[in-house]
């Protein structure tokens, strides 16, 4: 088992409605990495974000968190978050939304107070605090999602196709707001169809093709 | 046409045992509502965020059971409220008590499955968010709810439509005891197995009334959840 490994897949197999919808004999993510998942619609690539989040199953094969099973693994929910491509933010307005997220994860007020300022300049959303979240562009949605994950704590982010549909100021702020998160540590494991999102970000490509992970351009999936 | 100018003159003239009929119906049917709710909605809403094997069976068998027939359900409730069942004691035979307990089985499952079927159409995006920002079961049980309180709503309207209009449980527990357990259901079977109309069909409006109010408030909680 690798010391480093944030993710560790083994003969993974997942069926929906008799179909595999994602497969993978073998995949590891070290900490710090950025992987990017390519390939076309329908070939796997959200499936198996959300395999390693937990959000789906049951599965055939093996997925570890930090060297433990996901399956009931606390730091999977401590330290991993999953942003859709279309994220959901709750009713209310962006600071309730983090602030959400922090009591979920019972931050102390003080802190939570800090940890939300601090999301809040990191990502540039501070004058949005106020605003109604239902009402924000795809863009500032996307960057208060992740904000949200990060001032909860999570380091591991699963981003599924996170500039899809944007105008170009928003790809450009989330462009930005990933690259940061890249240079602070953060492991990103991240589905896209833009090559330059990949070209810029990933150190490393997964090719997905009828639900299967293929191989890097390398041939490697490790 | 004697008959229908007498129902609405009891009803406009205020005859005091329609009313009371009345009055005693819709209490009835909010307690036993009320109690359908508790478990019901918790119920649908676990169904609907649960991943465990047998959830389809599950399903299956909540949406059964609401076919069961009233009497059939009256018939059970009976068996554990008779003087000689497991709940004897409690006195709940041909008393209030009795008839809110079996219209309140009677709605738990309609209310289990319209919550769970109504929840379904909520976007599944949402309990995911949940569940990856770390929400525990509680949490997500309540969020859900807060989330789907329209489709809950329409579960409760639902409800009380099914137990206000039931006859074969107020029947059987109740007893149709007058000034007691009688409600509309059980004196328009009564009046009409006599031929006495009147009362009957002044309850009949109420009846239709009511079941009119609830199809409307069950529209406007649909046109307000979307």
């Amino acid at each position: 088992m690798d010391a480093e490994a944030v993710f560790e897949v083994a003969g993974l197999s997942f069926r929906y409605e008799r179909r595999v919808a994602a497969s993978c004999a073998s995949l590891r993510v070290r900490q710090g990495e950025s992987v990017a998942f390519v390939g076309p619609n329908g070939s796997g690539k959200t499936t198996m974000l959300k395999l390693l989040n937990g959000l789906l199953g049951p599965f055939d094969g093996s997925i570890s968190f930090m060297g433990r099973p996901i399956a009931k693994n606390p730091e999977l929910r401590r330290r991993s978050v999953y942003v859709h491509q279309h994220p959901v933010l709750f009713a209310g307005t962006v600071r309730d939304n983090l602030a959400y997220a922090l009591r979920l994860k019972r931050f102390g007020a003080a802190e939570a107070e800090t940890r939300l300022e601090d999301a809040a300049e990191r990502f540039g959303i501070a004058a949005l605090l106020d605003r109604e979240a239902g009402r924000l562009s795809g863009g500032e949605t996307q960057r208060v999602a992740v904000a949200r994950a990060v001032a909860a704590g999570a380091d591991v982010l699963l981003l599924d196709e996170p500039t899809s549909s944007m105008d170009a100021e928003g790809d450009a702020a989330v462009r930005s707001m990933l690259a940061g998160l890249r240079r602070s540590g953060s492991t990103l494991v991240f589905s896209a169809h833009d090559e330059s999102l990949v070209r810029e970000l990933a150190d490393r490509v997964i090719r997905f093709e009828s639900g299967r992970a293929i191989a890097g351009p390398g041939g490697e999936t490790e | 046409m004697e008959s229908l100018l007498e129902a609405v003159s009891l009803l406009v003239g205020g005859d005091r045992e329609t009313w009371w009929t009345i009055a005693t119906s819709v209490r009835f049917s909010l307690w036993s509502t009320v109690f359908a709710v508790i478990p019901g909605v918790p119920l649908g809403a676990a169904l609907f965020l649960g991943r465990f094997k047998g959830k389809r069976a599950a399903v299956a068998l909540v949406n059964a059971v609401m076919a069961v027939p009233t009497v059939v359900v009256g018939l059970f409730v009976y068996s554990f409220i008779s003087r000689s069942g497991p709940l004897g004691s409690l006195g709940l035979l041909y008393a209030p008590g009795g008839v809110v307990l079996g219209q309140a089985l009677l709605a738990f499952p309609l209310v289990a499955s319209m919550s769970y079927t109504g929840l379904q159409k909520l976007d599944p995006r949402y309990g995911e968010t949940l569940l990856t920002l770390g929400a525990g079961p509680w949490r997500r049980l309540a969020a859900i709810i807060r989330e789907g309180r329209y489709v809950i709503t329409q579960a409760m309207l639902a409800a009380f439509g099914r137990v206000a209009g039931e006859v074969g449980v107020s029947m059987m527990l109740g007893g149709n005891i007058r000034w007691y357990t009688r409600t509309m259901t059980t004196t328009i079977a009564l009046d009409a197995s006599k031929g006495e109309f009147e009362r009957a069909l002044s309850l009949g409006f109420v009846l239709l009334a009511l079941a009119l109010l609830v199809n409307f408030l069950s529209h406007l909680a649909v046109r307000d959840g979307r």
